[in-house]
């Protein structure tokens, strides 16, 4: 039988013609086909990244976050903080009948918030773009007074570190002891972390907070924010040589 | 009279000869039927997935529209993800400072000077300053005792250096104190 096949050469040639027409026709359908399945595998795993976020971003409460950012920049202030810690020390001591004064300032290179801090903590490095902002100061009264006002600097805004701490006796610690009155030189850290710059691409993951990160973030609102006083009048003179009536 | 046929063995061979041809040729066109069918089938497979493919795309288009109307939400959303872990870390570290601070502020009796002592997040704390008289460096050091009255006990203190100075109005009191204070972490 085998031999009769073989020896058909029409039969052959059809065979033959046959195969190649199939395959001429087959390999761009199947590479075609092919692609497309892979197409729509990642396009069904794109859409369903972009679902889930459109879907976290469509549950945020707006009022929320913003109440949030609100605090957060208070607390943890994007730029330094100059005026807001000044006021905040100064009121909080006045609060505490505390006099307030003797500040040293270091706010360092005013112009380039980018360089990085050295700050780190014992175990870790903290973010890199974190950076700080020295500030002393000195606060005199009752020495009970002094120590509520320490207590109290741990949750009034902007979010700061006692760095160091000095006292000095005013007064004769002989003669009156109960109401000697001391005088505290304080150092503090305050913080500033400037926001990401871009929001990255569309397709870029955004997570929700976790349990953690929601109670941290309850935490901002524990912190006491005193009203930073801003000059809102012009400072200085506009027309510093009277041109303005001549031209 | 009987016929002989000389071919009969040939006739046989072309016979079979011709029922394969016919059952290639029959074999052959089934194929050929079959491989057009499944073209068919495969093209409009490859056609319906494009079909597809293009309905996803336009979903996608439509997404993202949706996910850029919402990017001031996102913004914020990112804003706070990437402050709170610095937040955290801040809180943790500044509670520390807070903590030594205060039990150092609770073991100071009235009266007591001291040089600037450096907040360490270890806990080990080098007091050094003075008191107006021995009743109050006594009183400093009763305190010290009672370590679990603070914030943070303290595991050690060591008086490394103690002066006294007399003066015609005071018998002043110098020391330096170090203290070793359990730090949480």
């Amino acid at each position: 039988m085998k031999k009769l096949v073989i020896r058909d050469k029409n039969i052959v040639s059809l065979a033959v013609i046959s195969a190649m027409v199939l395959l001429v026709v087959f390999g761009p359908i199947l590479t075609g086909l092919k692609s497309r399945i892979a197409t729509q595998k990642k396009l069904t795993t794109q859409l369903a990244a972009l679902e889930l976020k459109k879907e976290i971003l469509s549950g945020i409460d707006t009022t929320q976050i913003d109440e949030r950012v609100k605090k957060m920049e208070t607390v943890f202030p994007s730029k330094k903080p100059v005026v807001e810690l000044m006021s905040s020390l100064s009121k909080l001591a006045f609060l505490h009948g505390l006099s307030f004064g003797g500040i040293t300032l270091n706010p360092g290179e005013l112009g380039t918030e980018n360089k990085p801090s050295a700050i780190k903590t014992k175990k870790t490095a903290l973010n890199p773009d974190l950076q700080d902002l020295r500030f002393g100061f000195e606060v005199a009264g009752d020495l009970n007074k002094i120590s509520d006002f320490l207590k109290a600097l741990e949750n009034t805004a902007p979010l700061m570190r006692i760095e160091k701490v000095s006292l000095k006796i005013k007064g004769d610690p002989i003669l009156d002891r109960l109401s000697t009155s001391v005088a505290a030189m304080i150092d503090v850290a305050a913080y500033f972390q400037s926001p990401p710059k871009t929001l990255g691409s569309v397709g870029q993951p955004i997570g929700l907070l976790s349990k953690k990160q929601e109670t941290v973030l309850e935490r901002l609102f524990n912190f006491q924010t005193f009203e930073a006083v801003v000059p809102t009048a012009p400072v200085g003179q506009a027309d510093l040589f009277g041109q303005a009536g001549q031209l | 009279m009987a016929e002989l046929n000389l071919y009969t063995k040939k006739i046989k061979i072309i016979n079979q000869r011709q029922k394969f041809k016919l059952a290639a040729v029959k074999g052959l066109v089934g194929l050929l039927i079959a491989a057009i069918g499944s073209m068919i089938g495969l093209s409009s497979y490859s056609l319906l997935k494009a079909k597809q493919n293009q309905i996803i795309d336009s979903k996608i288009q439509a997404t993202t529209k949706k996910i850029m109307e919402l990017s001031e939400v996102e913004g914020k959303q990112v804003y706070l993800l990437s402050k709170l872990k610095t937040f955290e870390d801040l809180i943790k570290s500044q509670a520390k400072h807070q903590a030594i601070t205060e039990t150092v502020f609770a073991i100071l009796p009235p009266g007591t000077n001291i040089k600037g002592f450096q907040v360490a997040e270890t806990g080990e704390i080098q007091l050094a300053g003075s008191v107006a008289d021995y009743a109050t460096f006594n009183e400093l050091l009763e305190r010290i005792r009672k370590t679990k009255d603070y914030r943070l006990p303290i595991v050690k203190a060591i008086a490394s250096r103690v002066n006294s100075t007399k003066t015609e109005k005071s018998n002043e009191v110098s020391f330096e104190i170090d203290l070793t204070m359990a730090v949480k972490e």
